[in-house]
């Protein structure tokens, strides 16, 4: 099959998987007074975007040919569409109306530092992995 | 009659990851050529996501959508169209190559233009629907 279809039949499935995973995991946080639907699947999402970039990264997996789709099903496809911005910029509106700023601010800040955090860590693992 | 959610979000998902990839490597190019581009100050993703941010501000700002609309169009579609996890591994870059100026700047610039154009788009189509 012509690669650029692979390819975006790969992104296509991946997102949907992403999609409908982000949806299941926003009853982790349905019992919170703060609007925090997206925080565990952006946290997730970037965990297995740093853990799949260092993977693939290596020379191991840069060798097989199922890399050119399952690479961008992987981070293209599902970590691109678990994660979301939208959502988390309609969530920080919902905060600032319901609640404060601080509020707002507090939620924005710790997303992206558990983002950071969570796709740091899963780059390190990515690494570590003897293959 | 109500379409099976997770059929509207996995289908929305698979076309709003598909636009995002169709969009980043066709724009990658040109988009490079605005300030900053070259080195690295990533005009496509923050593009992509102010403009899911302006979309979803729209919707939810309409006084009555239905369920289906919610799933497909702000779970599904935008959810998968904007990402968070690309734009944490673009941060990561930029702070593993000490591009302290470009890094701030992107996360500031990602978060606060997200903010406005989604206040921004709910409050003008609240106002539009009210009318």
């Amino acid at each position: 099959m012509n690669e650029t279809v692979s390819t975006l039949f790969a992104v296509a499935i991946g997102g949907a998987f992403g999609a409908m995973l982000r949806y299941r995991f926003r009853f982790i946080t349905k019992n919170s007074k703060i609007s925090m639907g997206s925080l565990p699947s952006n946290i997730i999402a970037s965990f297995v975007l740093g853990l799949i970039t260092a993977l693939f990264s290596d020379a191991f997996f840069a060798m097989q040919g199922w890399q050119s789709w399952f690479q961008p099903f992987l981070t293209v496809g599902f970590a691109g569409s678990l994660s979301t911005f939208s959502t988390l910029a309609l969530e920080m509106h919902e905060n600032t109306e319901k609640r404060n700023w601080t509020t707002t601010f507090g939620y924005a800040a710790f997303t992206f530092g558990a983002g950071l955090a969570a796709f740091g860590i899963g780059f390190f693992i990515g690494t570590s992995v003897p293959v | 009659m109500h379409f099976p959610p997770y059929l509207l979000i996995a289908l929305g998902g698979a076309i709003g990851s598909v636009v995002r990839w169709m969009i980043s490597i066709r724009l990658d190019d040109s988009l490079a050529l605005l300030p900053l581009g070259k080195e690295g100050f990533a005009w496509p993703t923050l593009l992509i996501n102010i403009l899911g941010c302006l979309l979803i501000g729209w919707i939810a700002g309409h006084r009555k959508h239905s369920l289906d609309v919610w799933h497909f169009w702000v779970v599904g579609v935008l959810g998968g169209f904007t990402t968070f996890s690309t734009f944490i591994l673009e941060t990561t870059w930029q702070l593993q190559s000490q591009n302290w100026i470009y890094a701030f700047s992107y996360v500031f610039i990602t978060f606060v233009a997200c903010y406005i154009a989604t206040s921004y788009a709910l409050k003008k189509s609240k106002q539009r629907s009210n009318k």
